[in-house]
């Protein structure tokens, strides 16, 4: 067992407990209100939204890859029937809990949580269209300066796959990003 | 608005980690019977194709013996005792065992096991944690609860698409079928992943009878 396999679930073993040692603390702060209902659908929704998320992004470079020639086709099929398997399942998940967590927030005035979860969206939308965009600008300044080889049909086809699949990738990212900034521009200004 | 109390803590504690115990093996134990089921319906030289023979090359060119030299006679090979030949045959055997259904077994024996003895150590902790908190601290009552409903649902996702991309394989129609070994791997696949999907669902169905209803505003 390597350092990663151990360092990996002790990571996610910590975030989680972080968050519920966060909540059990302000619970007993007392002074603010806990709907773990609420912080339940959030999580629902964020992780099924995040499972969708990434999936639309592999499933865009899954799709160009069918179009080079000496990809292994059934291979990426496969890859594709997954993924699309993934977004049937982890969509509606995250549209029912979203819309449930969205309507209770509004119905009860609680507006805070949503912005949280809302905002916490954003940031990850944005900072992964950054870095999308980062590598893909990356690879066309070094085509500038000459560093990438275009010797051969192979290595062309693969960074025109490469930059396309960023270009969506970047819509897709910006595309969530909006909605949710959207969403949260529209909540009414009370405070709770 | 709450007491935080060892013992509560304590029950809490053992209830919510021995759940995810076993709730998971649960979930390689689907997996691990299904699995044995098809390596014990294919016998091994079905399941692998048979390797591809390699061409020998031919002998060199052996010297013929010079006659007249002082080279010795040429020895005749031993013939083997019967428990050398006992002993060769043992070691030819075991190369030959059929790896894969033993770790099938393996595995379904230890999943089993982690089962049996994680779910009456779930059970009563629960109840007693339960009892203890349900009533007198409902906040904390429902962190747990909502917790394992999250970790439920999210499992019954990632199963559910499995099953879902199954589906799809087969309908474009570049699931590997082409064996029966690979299309009874293919079936297991699928299985093992609704029959997961649907014990995620129960998990989650078990514990949000217990705060069904409340919070509807």
């Amino acid at each position: 067992m390597d350092t990663v396999s151990i360092i990996i679930p002790l990571i996610v073993l910590a975030f989680i407990g972080g968050i519920a040692a966060l909540i059990v603390w302000t619970m007993r702060r007392g002074n603010v209100v806990v709907d773990i209902r609420q912080i339940y659908f959030y999580l629902v929704a964020l992780a099924t939204l995040l499972l969708s998320f990434v999936g639309a992004l592999q499933l865009v470079g899954q799709i160009l890859t069918l179009f080079l020639p000496y990809s292994e086709t059934d291979f990426i099929r496969r890859q594709i029937a997954n993924t699309l398997g993934l977004l049937l399942m982890a969509l509606p998940v995250w549209w029912f809990h979203w819309q449930h967590a969205q309507r209770r927030a509004l119905q009860t005035q609680r507006h805070f949580g949503l912005r949280v979860y809302l905002y916490m969206i954003t940031v990850i939308a944005l900072i992964v269209a950054v870095i999308i965009a980062g590598k893909a600008g990356t690879e066309i300044f070094k085509t500038l300066f000459g560093l990438v080889d275009f010797s051969n049909a192979e290595s062309i086809r693969s960074f025109w796959r490469d930059e396309l699949s960023a270009l969506v990738n970047v819509f897709i990212a910006l595309a969530v990003w909006y909605y949710h900034w959207h969403t949260v521009e529209r909540i009414p200004t009370t405070n709770h | 608005m709450f007491d935080l109390d060892l013992k509560r803590l304590y029950y809490g504690a053992t209830a919510f980690l021995v759940f995810l115990v076993a709730f998971l093996t649960a979930q390689t134990l689907v997996d691990g019977v299904l699995r044995l089921m098809v390596v014990s319906n294919v016998p091994l030289e079905k399941r692998r194709p048979p390797p591809v023979p390699v061409p020998t090359p031919p002998p060199p060119p052996t010297a013929a013996p010079v006659a007249g030299t002082n080279q010795p006679t040429p020895v005749p090979e031993a013939t083997l005792t019967p428990e050398q030949r006992a002993q060769i045959e043992e070691r030819d055997r075991a190369r030959l065992e059929d790896w894969e259904l033993r770790s099938a077994k393996e595995s379904v024996a230890s999943s089993l096991a982690i089962v049996l003895v994680a779910l009456p150590v779930w059970f009563w902790h629960w109840r007693r944690w339960r009892t203890l908190t349900q009533t007198q601290s409902a906040q904390l009552f429902r962190l747990y609860v909502y917790a394992l409903m999250l970790v439920a649902l999210v499992t019954a996702v990632f199963r559910g698409a499995s099953a879902i991309g199954k589906v799809l394989m087969w309908l474009l129609g570049i699931a590997d079928l082409s064996t029966r070994f690979a299309t009874l791997t293919f079936t297991q696949e699928f299985i093992g992943s609704v029959v997961g999907a649907l014990i995620a669902l129960l998990a989650w169905w078990y514990h949000w009878r217990n705060v069904r209803g409340e919070g509807e505003e």
